[in-house]
């Protein structure tokens, strides 16, 4: 294991090699630690998969300051609890990464954004702050280097879309979390207009092993197209539902499948990436290998790594009224397309589901989703028909059998 | 209770990501965020009443008016969905004479459908007062509450 | 930068978004959303555009994508009119009842509303101004910019998301609870017709007027909207100093004149009871009534209140009435209670009296206000918007000075609660900190001002130690304000805080100093700014409606009084008369025997009312000119009934020495007559040879009298005021006075330094408390308007006292409470408000008769500009048996 240590207490941290990453990253320049994440090919694990180390360079080309990172544990799409797991199993790590990055990108002060239903962790890690404080970890040069760094914990209150970073720095400024108009990107004016790094926590669990391992190295882990460890998070109709760390690469959807226990009775599909914005697959697809480019190149995503197993209990079209009530519920509001195509498409879907649907319910949908990624503000709008669509490639059947 | 909130404002002062905490806690004092302490926090903050509302009112666990004794969040979130919370839902609004959203009679219980408390390995779940109880079926949902009658 | 739009190449300037390059070339992209170009908000999506760039293609919104080099760009692609006709249809099945903007745009593409879900009122929506229709708001979010971005309110705000986001006002109050201005902002954002006026009705045939609005000096120009003889609303003209603003007042403020209470007869009093009669018959009963009095008692046993309220025209026709007909100075007008510390107090340093700057460079160059004495977001209300404005868009500094947590506190980078009547060495202790921190600009102080060492002599003992003690000032603050305005371009604006003190000439010096000091003078963002009060303080002034000075403050006996009595025709005597306040003690005496009173209502504005109602009590002939039975109407002999300013013609001269012209909305009500018209038909009868047609005719006299005038014509002004001194018909107006040199004999400013003086009356056992007085945003002046509208009586209906909690508390009294206060003049009985005010200060509006604040003052003068002390009353309060 090279993420999902057990390492609750600082202790066990410490004894297997923690923070040695820490003291080694301060004696290198800024731009070495940038380059050996980038030589590395580490991605962001929060579900859009862009290269860590280019937004890192992005921010510490930036002259404006203060300069500001985020760790982004608002971990929100159904069926995504990795990031949970890893917070309370191994937060250091975390902590850790955050530090280094911070250094790297010449950041001052970070924050740690945790959803509202993980309010105890939030309470663990803000005491896990203040050790490191004591420790000479945090706080006013680190380790005696020139280095200083604090950290705020800041706790979200129930918006699924802060975990969108723009609408999270709205979040973290006190206001409501809308995500912002692009460009300016956040890597230039992020909280407060000033410079900032956004990572995920995975993510930033990832930094220290970079620097112990090296670049070069790490990136050997995994194959072409994909590198490093990545955790899942199994859950629905297995035998073993629970969070797995795999090499990227390493295994299959099947193979996944299987060391999660097996499917709970008759395999009929999974859900994959993230939560609701996942795709809806058949068993065409159990020989992918969870790989970012073996997916692309099959025309889906990894996303926040998360693999939901259906049996054949589970009905398509019910499965989508629940993405679409999630999404109607979640929808901030702020662009039209978003707010009131959420709507539509829980209005038509739930007519379909009580066996009223025509065609033409179905053009309407699919009018619908085309305006939405057309002129949704955010990925929330644009990927919130994702399940829909590719459920009606691969259980086209089933779905067009109720169709009047 | 003037005193109390300019006292949690205090506290985070120096924070600069200060206008969610402040309310998490004004929260926790009272129970949900009286109209009162709003406007203390904007007096305090050199904000707009307004402008606090229009933030607050956006999350779904900020809550203006009082609830509950206890809180119960039901996940209907995609997994527990297909694991069977409809039934729980179904099974909890017929015990308690609620629908989701709303507070059992005698003050006891708000009860809110959420949508992914991020336990999913233990689907389906609930959650009364921040503890979480997975791996639920309708009749231990109702036994676990009845349970925390006593 | 070029680009291309739909195959068209298209030059076009950097910065600009899609949207307006497309809108200036006539293509038109539709949008809900956007109202400030610089700030789009992209919610609606429907201007959505396909770019294409170098080898991408993306879509993106036309509103918040900037034009870039090279860049291709569709506009009406089939997949982009799908995704509108998609959004609307999607719209459609929810809203129904969309008027206005949004309407068109669902005819145009063909979409029928459906929506059915009846969707709940939200709180806002209980008010007197504004309607609120919940099925067509479609949370576009105009409003809430316009509420924020605009107007820096932030009342109007959304609340929950998704679907479920609406529009509410506050913590989902009704409007006026959450603070609402009525600006009507909203309204006019408002593309659905979610929003609209209460008094706005579809008419076939409506026309605009464009005039002045009547209430405060900033003199918006407001644009009428005109059925028959009847507005049915208004709203700020982007054409004006307001560019668009407005305040309840401008905006709501006009439907006095359709009040019911309107006087539209001539009335004279006979047995105790007032009489309709003829124009003729009370015109010539005025006429031989003063005829008589003056043969009796002589001229100066009459006197005049001239108006603030009425235009140039009108004024200067009533000094001349008044100087040449009856042959008096005593000849005085409302501005004696508020600036007259103004004139006396900038002309001594400055040899002028008047704003030096003007609200366009205080508005974009201005880098610190300095607001001390003035409510500004309620007394002017678009000063006051534009100074938030300016602090929250583009981070100029603020610092308050004022005993009362007024709302421009909030606001402020400083909040200085000095104790009432302390402001002269508040002001000589940031004196004090500039010269010993050598914060003074010793150019401008070597080159363009004299007398600079009795200043620094005079306010040398004025330490931030010893200032402290006077004021109740924190040292450090005091030591902070100066050393923030002396760093800054900084802008000292100030009113009746300042004036209405017996020490109110030495305040207004004071401040002049202060500007000298650090060369903050004759440079844009910059000066001492004295907001006027009424519509027409400066004009009236201007006009020699007052008794030491002639129409463009020409000396009495000097050659230019000669000159003036040439083009009158007539000897103007050459003693002084007395004052506003003089007038009254005379008449109390009984040697003022008979007073025309034009548009004015002292029994209710000037102070220690008691001693007022008995003074007019005892005049032998009484003469009221006004709109409405005033409580000093009804002490008339005869009241004729006046034309409003929305029903004639001349000039407002606004608070930045602007003369602007009136155009008639309507038709004076009744048998009502314009001002002008009534001295005239006055001083024919009495013997005058005067043949005015219209205010224009009166307009170019004054012109030939009043240098600064000289070049303002009413065809230059008909679009768009001039600022006086404008000496001839090419002149472009002057922004800034003293940008050169000071209009005083060697050109030089003068310093003139002052001593602390305490108020005349401080408090004491027996009267602890102090007294102090002033407007509320809703209300205006004595209420002789805003009294009439229902709208504002619901907002504000009665008189209150705002009292510190702890005060509060002592005297065992809550919020709402009744509480008697007493002065050593008299008492009243008002409602207790527990509100931000320093401890031991209370405060008092004055519109409300019933419970005036003016039966509490005390008319104490300021012995040089003669101003009474309206500011300071020592009080003692308690709860009522």
């Amino acid at each position: 294991m090279i993420l999902l240590n057990d390492a609750r207490n600082i202790e066990d941290y410490l004894e297997n090699g923690g923070f040695k990453a820490l003291r080694r990253a301060l004696e290198f320049e800024q731009d070495e630690i940038i380059s050996e994440v980038e030589s590395a090919g580490l991605v962001g694990r929060g579900g859009a998969a862009f290269p860590t180390g280019l937004k890192m360079k992005f921010v510490k080309n930036e002259k404006n300051t203060p300069k500001y990172i985020i760790a982004n544990a608002d971990e929100g799409e159904p069926g995504t609890f990795k990031d949970r797991g890893l917070m309370e199993k191994n937060p250091y790590q975390i902590l850790e990464g955050m530090i280094i990055s911070a250094y790297a990108v010449g950041a001052k002060k970070g924050f740690f954004y945790i959803r509202y239903e993980y309010r105890e962790i939030a309470e663990k890690i803000k005491n896990k702050v203040k050790e490191l404080h004591r420790l000479g970890i945090l706080g006013n040069n680190i380790y005696g280097s020139k280095f200083s760094f604090d950290i705020e914990v800041v706790l979200g209150a129930g918006a699924y879309i802060c975990g969108e970073a723009t609408a999270l720095m709205e979040s973290i400024e006190g206001k409501r979390g809308y995500p912002r108009i692009k460009p300016p990107h956040s890597t230039q004016r992020g909280l407060w207009g000033k410079p900032t790094l956004t990572n995920n926590v995975e993510t930033l669990a990832n930094i220290p092993v970079i620097i112990n391992m090296g670049g070069e190295k790490y990136h050997k882990l995994g194959k072409e197209g994909c590198s490093g460890p990545q955790l899942f998070s199994i859950s629905g109709f297995v035998k073993r539902p629970g969070i797995y760390e795999y090499i990227l690469g390493e295994k299959t959807i099947g193979e996944a499948i299987e060391l999660a226990g097996g499917v709970d009775g008759n395999f009929k599909g999974v859900m994959l990436g993230g939560g609701a914005s996942g795709y809806i697959l058949n068993r065409d697809y159990l020989d992918m290998p969870l790989c970012f480019s073996d997916a692309k190149k099959r025309g889906v995503a990894l996303g926040t790594g998360d693999i939901i197993v259906l049996n054949e209990s589970v009905r398509i079209w019910d499965m989508l009224l629940n993405i679409a009530k999630f999404f109607e519920h979640e929808s901030c509001g702020q662009c039209f397309p978003c707010r009131y195509g959420t709507r539509r498409m829980r209005e038509i879907i739930e007519k379909i589901v009580n066996g009223k649907g025509t065609s033409e319910d179905i053009k309407k949908l699919n009018a619908t989703a085309r305006a939405m990624k057309i002129a949704s503000l955010c990925p929330l709008g644009k990927s919130a028909m994702t399940a829909y669509e590719s459920a009606m490639k691969n259980f086209h059947d089933e779905l067009m059998e109720v169709i009047k | 209770m003037e005193d109390k909130v300019v006292e949690i404002i205090e506290k985070h002062r120096k924070d600069d990501a200060k206008l969610l905490a402040i309310l998490h806690d004004v929260q926790d004092e009272f129970g949900y965020i009286p109209e009162d302490a709003i406007k203390v926090i904007a007096r305090e903050l050199k904000m707009k009443k307004g402008e606090i509302y229009d933030t607050a009112s956006f999350y779904s666990f900020f809550r203006f008016k009082p609830e509950g004794q206890h809180e119960v969040l039901v996940c209907d979130c995609i997994v527990c969905h297909i694991k069977g919370a409809e039934d729980i839902i179904k099974r909890l609004e017929e015990e308690f004479k609620v629908t989701m959203g709303e507070t059992t009679k005698d003050g006891k219980y708000t009860f809110k459908m959420v949508k992914g408390l991020g336990h999913c390995e233990k689907s389906p779940v609930m959650m009364v007062d921040g503890k979480l109880y997975g791996n639920l079926t309708p009749e231990r949902a109702v036994e676990i509450l009845r349970r925390c009658e006593q | 930068m070029n680009i291309i739009i739909n195959g068209e190449k298209i030059e076009a300037k950097q910065g600009k978004s899609i949207l307006q390059v497309a809108r200036e070339k006539g293509i038109d992209i539709p949008a809900l959303c956007n109202l400030i170009d610089e700030k789009p908000i992209g919610s609606c999506g429907l201007c959505v555009v396909k770019i294409r760039k170098g080898s991408k293609t993306y879509y993106s919104r036309a509103c918040t994508t900037k034009i870039d080099e090279g860049m291709e760009i569709e506009t009406h692609s089939p997949e982009i009119e799908d995704t509108r006709k998609t959004i609307l249809e999607m719209i459609a099945e929810e809203h129904k009842e969309i008027k206005g903007e949004a309407k068109e745009l669902f005819l145009k593409y063909g979409i029928k509303l459906k929506g059915d879900n009846k969707k709940a009122m939200p709180k806002l929506a209980e008010n007197p101004f504004i309607s609120f229709n919940p099925e067509a708001c479609i949370s576009c979010f105009r409003c809430v910019q316009a509420c924020s971005l605009i107007k820096e309110n932030h009342v109007l705000v959304r609340e929950n998301r998704g679907m479920n986001t609406q529009i509410v006002a506050g913590i989902n109050e009704a409007l006026k609870d959450a603070g609402c201005a009525f600006c009507g902002a909203c309204v006019d954002a408002c593309p659905t017709g979610a929003l609209m006026d209460l008094t706005a009705r579809v008419e076939k045939e409506t026309k605009k007027i464009t005039s002045i609005c009547p209430y405060c000096g900033v003199g918006c120009a407001i644009d009428y909207y005109v059925s028959g003889e009847e507005i049915i609303y208004a709203k700020g003209s982007p054409n004006g100093v307001n560019k668009g603003d407005d305040c309840i007042k401008g905006r709501y403020g006009w439907q006095f004149v359709h009040s019911e209470e309107r006087l539209k007869k001539p009335l004279i009093k006979k047995n105790g009871k007032f009489e309709e009669v003829t124009w003729d018959e009370a015109l010539n009963y005025v006429a031989s009534r003063l005829k008589e009095i003056k043969e009796k008692y002589g001229a100066d046993s009459i006197a005049g209140l001239s108006s603030a309220k009425c235009t140039n025209e009108e004024n200067y026709l009533f000094q001349k009435f008044m100087r040449i007909v009856v042959g008096t100075n005593n000849v005085d007008h409302c501005a004696r209670l508020c600036h007259a510390s103004t004139v006396v107090g900038l002309f001594k340093v400055f040899g002028s009296g008047a704003m030096t700057n003007s609200l366009e460079d205080l508005d974009k160059d201005a880098e610190l206000y300095f607001v001390i004495g003035s409510n500004t977001t309620h007394a002017h209300p678009v000063i006051g918007t534009m100074i938030k404005r300016s602090v929250k868009g583009r981070g100029a500094k603020l610092i308050v000075a004022d005993p009362r947590d007024i709302e421009l506190a909030e606001y402020s980078d400083l909040h200085l609660r000095h104790r009432p009547g302390t402001d002269v060495s508040l002001i000589n202790g940031m004196m004090n900190v500039i010269i010993s921190h050598g914060l003074e600009d010793r150019e401008f102080i070597e080159n363009r001002t004299e007398g600079y060492e009795k200043l620094r002599d005079v306010v040398k003992k004025y330490t931030p130690e010893y200032v402290e003690k006077i004021t109740s000032v924190p040292k450090e603050d005091i030591i902070k304000a100066a050393v923030l305005y002396a760093t800054h371009k900084s802008a000292i604006i100030y009113a009746m805080g300042i004036t209405q003190h017996t020490s109110g000439t030495a305040n207004v010096a004071s401040l002049a100093n202060l500007a000298l000091l650090t060369g903050n003078v004759g440079k844009r963002g910059t000066g001492v700014n004295p907001l006027r009060g009424q519509n027409n303080v400066q004009g009236a002034g201007d006009m020699g409606a007052l008794p030491n000075v002639l129409p463009g403050y020409a000396k009495l006996g000097t050659r230019r009084a000669r000159e003036i009595e040439k083009t009158w025709g007539g000897k103007i005597p050459e003693k002084e008369g007395l004052t506003v306040v003089e007038i009254m003690h005379a008449a109390s005496k009984g040697m003022i025997k008979g007073m025309y009173i034009m548009g004015e209502n002292p029994a209710v504005s000037d102070p220690d009312q008691k001693h007022v109602i008995q003074a007019l009590k005892n005049l032998e002939f009484l003469v009221v000119q006004d709109l409405f039975m005033s409580e000093t109407a009804q002490l008339a002999d005869v009241i004729l009934p006046a034309a409003s300013s929305l029903e004639k013609e001349g000039t407002f001269t606004n608070t930045e020495r602007r003369v602007q012209l009136l155009h008639r909305v309507l038709e004076p009500v009744g048998d009502a007559k314009p001002d002008w018209w009534i001295i005239q038909e006055i001083a024919k009868r009495m013997g005058a040879d005067w043949n005015y047609k219209s205010p224009k005719d009166i307009f170019e006299e004054i012109r030939k009298v009043v240098p600064q005038y000289r070049g303002i014509t009413y065809e230059r002004i008909d679009k768009f005021g001039l600022q006086w001194p404008c000496p001839d018909e090419n002149h472009e107006s002057t922004k800034i006075l003293h940008d050169d040199i000071f209009p005083t004999p060697n050109g030089l400013a003068k310093f003139s330094p002052y001593e602390y003086e305490p108020p005349a009356e401080e408090p004491d056992e027996e009267y602890p408390f102090v007294l102090t007085t002033g407007r509320t945003y809703e209300h205006f002046h004595t209420g002789t308007l805003t009294r009439k509208i229902e709208g504002f009586n619901e907002l504000i209906p009665e008189a209150f006292v705002e009292i510190h909690t702890e005060d509060a508390e002592k005297l065992g009294v809550k919020d709402g409470d009744c509480i008697e206060v007493e002065s050593r003049r008299g008492k009243i009985r008002v409602k207790a408000k527990i509100a931000g005010i320093k401890k031991g200060v209370v405060f008092i509006p004055f519109h409300f008769a019933e419970s005036a604040a003016n039966i509490l003052t005390n008319d104490a003068l300021d012995p040089e500009a003669k101003i009474p002390e309206l500011k300071v009353a020592a009080v003692r309060l308690k709860k009522c048996q």
